[in-house]
């Protein structure tokens, strides 16, 4: 003790000094060493691929680069906040065009996320540094052209909280999308934690002109009257979200969505089909039959003509399927013909009464547009699933997943629920002490 | 070239006790019934899935994420997925899970490879917890009227070499997981698929046993003796891409909980250590040169290189979109030929009941 009180203080800094840098270079010697829980290093197949390319062609792009001025060019690149907090969000667009007149086929590709505008979050990694980001755009033959973000001037403020949004597609449609809002609080040194906080209400914008006001963080948007004469359509979502303590925090979505009828015509020369079903899910009427509605349309200006039917049923529990069956198209449609525009609307009907081994049967049509090229579509019209009950259903183990259809029949008021009917409760809190 | 994980739902049985102790609700069993699709046996379906291996997919400009190979309405699919990698043990800020978050050996032979699904299975896995798909489209395999698919179909399900074992989400359903020729090791999910298919297209055992969706249908049409699929060569520009979106992704979903990469729970103390930063490496790392304990940017050295390419099959390809073959062009998939056809389900998810 009286020694430590004589010993000058320049002595103690160097003492703090060489222990920190004894300490950093052990650091350095276990990192090279790895880690003190025995972690295998298989041996990696780079000697044994390069052997292969001794005998072979090496593995780079067989295909002859594009000529270089069918490439896009980027012509601006706009950063909505150069010098964003930590994990902020910041919104990067990007405007582009193509020599050849072909912008129909431009798609892009902004740091983490896809479309022409994507909100971005810059995290520092090990260094202090923010992430290089870059901005890819695509034409036609995804030939690219790329171009670095102007670096972020990441601030070490802290965002606090923020918002998200996931999408997801629904389910027996082609192009309508649920929306979930999410809350994450930042925490100082680590990750964003999910916060489960209620809020007043939701205001949502869908980028296409649309926009809805919620009291849940889930909602429903259909993109399905979208034209398709572009190989992508771009949508930015938007939410604001007014928690109970009044704070109004904002997220945005980029929406890339592929035109699947553009990319038909333009990839294979096929005229699409696209189908719509009402209801979405089949439903016993009254009388015991599934009766169900389909829209049928297509993208090209002119009518279609359907040239064949076939049906095809198939049995329930994989028990295989029938011979395909001509079907009189005029008998299915109402005529043989397809208008362009909104398409045309028939009924289907299944009567598992009469076909009680039959699931679904599925109606494959063909056909030449105007100008000669295949038309191509397909619906199923199916049998709902039984409910469930001891002799017909897989026995639920999973402890957590029992909790949780316990208590969406108690909550919901119904003897069965479905997948549907847990994630909505799921995203409501309503498993949260589970 | 996704295939990717399945997170939540069956992969991560979460043991927490049910929340009543009431003596009728321990009496009470729950049960379901599984929603069916429409795509006959022998089609595959194609899905476009958020994730960091969908941006190794849009950095090449393709957009399917997953292909999976249907056994026909109401029965169950084939398809090469992983679950999400384990994570090692925290000891101390200076080792272990600061140092190499991700178990390296469950990042290089993904769980479980390829394997066959159970009808109830396959809606989940597009639609459960943290699936969020942007589109689900089917593709028939009857390019000429001998209806090649249903060959394929028939061969995985009744031939092909395949090991049961018990589901690790559920200890009530098995599982049937695909094997090499040999049989000596499960067909594994092997990210380094996506740099060199390495002859999987052939019907050959790359390292690692390795597979991804894509190149397990490229595969399954050799094994069967149906068709080979030709590989697809990515120049070195879009590895490098590849590469610098998938390290991106990862690091930024791991720092913001958000995604799969969401799960990593780096809020564990390793204040020395930028966990996320190390587990991007690993993941990247895994999938150029096979490394998957290497949590440097060694891989930056390696796409660096411009005789660096890619050389393997998406689903893209399969699919016979972009500047993918198609039947009956030569090297082409027996699916390439079709149109993208909507799956429809005859309800909106697995049905559930309870009763005494």
């Amino acid at each position: 003790m009286l020694g430590l009180k004589r010993v000058r203080p320049w002595l103690f800094a160097l003492g703090a000094a060489t222990l920190l840098a004894l300490l950093g270079l052990w650091l350095t010697r276990a990192r090279e060493a790895g880690p003190a829980v025995a972690i295998e290093r298989a041996q990696p197949p780079v000697q044994a691929a390069a052997l292969r390319a001794q005998r072979s062609a090496p593995p780079v792009a067989a295909a002859a680069p594009a000529s270089p001025t069918s490439a896009p060019i980027i012509d601006e690149i706009v950063v909505e906040k150069p010098a964003p907090c930590v994990g902020e969000e910041t919104l990067v667009t990007v405007r582009a065009h193509t020599p050849d007149a072909n912008d129909a086929e431009l798609h892009y590709l902004i740091g983490t996320g896809t479309g022409q505008s994507v909100p971005l979050r810059a995290w520092l990694d090990e260094r202090g540094q923010p992430p290089e980001f870059q901005v890819t755009v695509f034409g036609k033959g995804n030939t690219a052209t790329s171009a670095p973000v102007p670096p972020l001037r990441v601030q070490p403020c802290q965002v606090g909280m923020f918002a998200v949004i996931a999408h997801r597609a629904l389910p027996n449609r082609w192009g309508s999308f649920a929306f979930r809002a999410e809350l994450r609080q930042q925490q100082s040194g680590g990750p964003a934690k999910s916060v489960a906080l209620s809020a007043r209400r939701y205001h949502w914008t869908f980028g296409d002109g649309s926009e809805e006001q919620t009291d849940t963080p889930e909602v429903t948007h259909s993109y399905e009257e979208r034209p398709q004469q572009t190989l992508y359509s771009q949508f930015l979502v938007r939410v604001e979200v007014v928690t109970r303590d009044g704070r109004t925090l904002v997220a945005r979505d980029a929406l890339q969505l592929v035109n699947p009828a553009y990319e038909s015509w333009t990839r294979k020369g096929i005229v699409s089909l696209m189908v719509a079903l009402d209801p979405p899910f089949p439903v016993l009427s009254a009388a015991g039959r599934v009766e169900q509605g389909v829209r049928l349309r297509h993208y090209r200006p002119e009518p279609v003509t359907i040239e064949s039917v076939q049906a095809v049923r198939y049995y329930a529990d994989g028990a295989g399927q029938s011979p395909a069956q001509s079907v009189d198209v005029p008998s299915l449609l109402g005529t043989d013909r397809i208008p362009a525009g909104r398409g045309l609307d028939l009924h289907v009907t299944l009567d598992p009464q009469a076909e009680p081994d039959v699931l679904s049967v599925t109606y494959y049509l063909k056909g030449k547009s105007a100008d000669g090229h295949p038309v191509v579509g397909s619906f199923s019209v199916m049998r709902p699933p039984p409910a469930p009950n001891a002799d017909n259903s897989t026995r639920v183990t999973n402890p957590r997943l029992v909790a949780k259809i316990r208590r969406a029949r108690e909550q919901l008021g119904k003897s069965v629920v479905s997948d549907a009917d847990l994630a909505r409760l799921e995203s409501q809190g309503a498993f949260n002490d589970l | 070239m996704n295939c990717w994980i399945r997170r939540g739902g069956l992969a991560s049985a979460l043991a927490f006790a049910v929340a009543s102790s009431s003596r009728a609700q321990a009496d009470t069993v729950c049960g379901s019934v599984a929603a069916s699709w429409n795509v006959p046996a022998g089609a595959v379906v194609f899905s476009r899935t958020p994730g960091p291996v969908r941006d190794v997919i849009d950095a090449a400009g393709e957009s399917r994420s997953h292909s999976m190979l249907s056994h026909g309405p109401g029965g169950s699919a084939s398809h090469a997925s992983m679950v999400e990698p384990g994570r090692n043990s925290y000891s101390t800020p200076f080792s272990g899970f600061c140092q190499t978050p991700l178990k390296a050996s469950e990042l290089r032979e993904g769980y479980p490879g390829a394997s066959v699904i159970s009808a109830g299975g396959v809606y989940t896995y597009f639609y459960g917890d943290g699936s969020e798909p942007e589109f689900l489209y089917f593709q028939q395999g009857d390019p000429d009227g001998s209806n090649p698919g249903d060959t394929v179909q028939n061969y995985l399900w009744n031939d092909a070499p395949a090991l049961e074992v018990t589901s690790r989400a559920d200890r009530g359903q098995t599982l049937w997981l695909f094997q090499n020729a040999e049989q000596t090791s499960r067909l594994n999910y092997s990210l380094y698929q996506f740099r060199d298919i390495e002859r999987t297209n052939l019907g050959e055992t790359a390292w690692n046993d390795g597979v991804v969706c894509s190149t397990f249908l490229a595969w399954s049409q050799a094994r069967s003796g149906v068709n080979v699929e030709e590989p697809l060569g990515y120049s070195n520009e879009v590895i490098v891409r590849a590469a610098q979106q998938l390290h991106d992704n990862v690091q930024s979903e791991c720092s913001s909980s958000i995604g799969f990469w969401g799960r990593i729970e780096a809020s564990l103390s390793c204040p020395l250590t930028d966990v996320c930063s190390r587990a991007a490496n690993q993941v990247v790392n895994c999938m150029t040169t096979g490394e998957c304990g290497n949590t440097d940017d060694d891989w930056r050295r390696v796409v660096a290189d411009p005789n660096n390419g890619a050389y393997s099959i998406s689903p893209d390809c399969v699919g016979g979109w972009n500047a993918c073959p198609r039947f009956p062009d030569p090297g082409a998939s027996i699916w390439s030929y079709d149109d993208s056809r909507l799956v429809q389900w005859n309800a909106d998810g697995n049905q559930y009941g309870c009763w005494d």
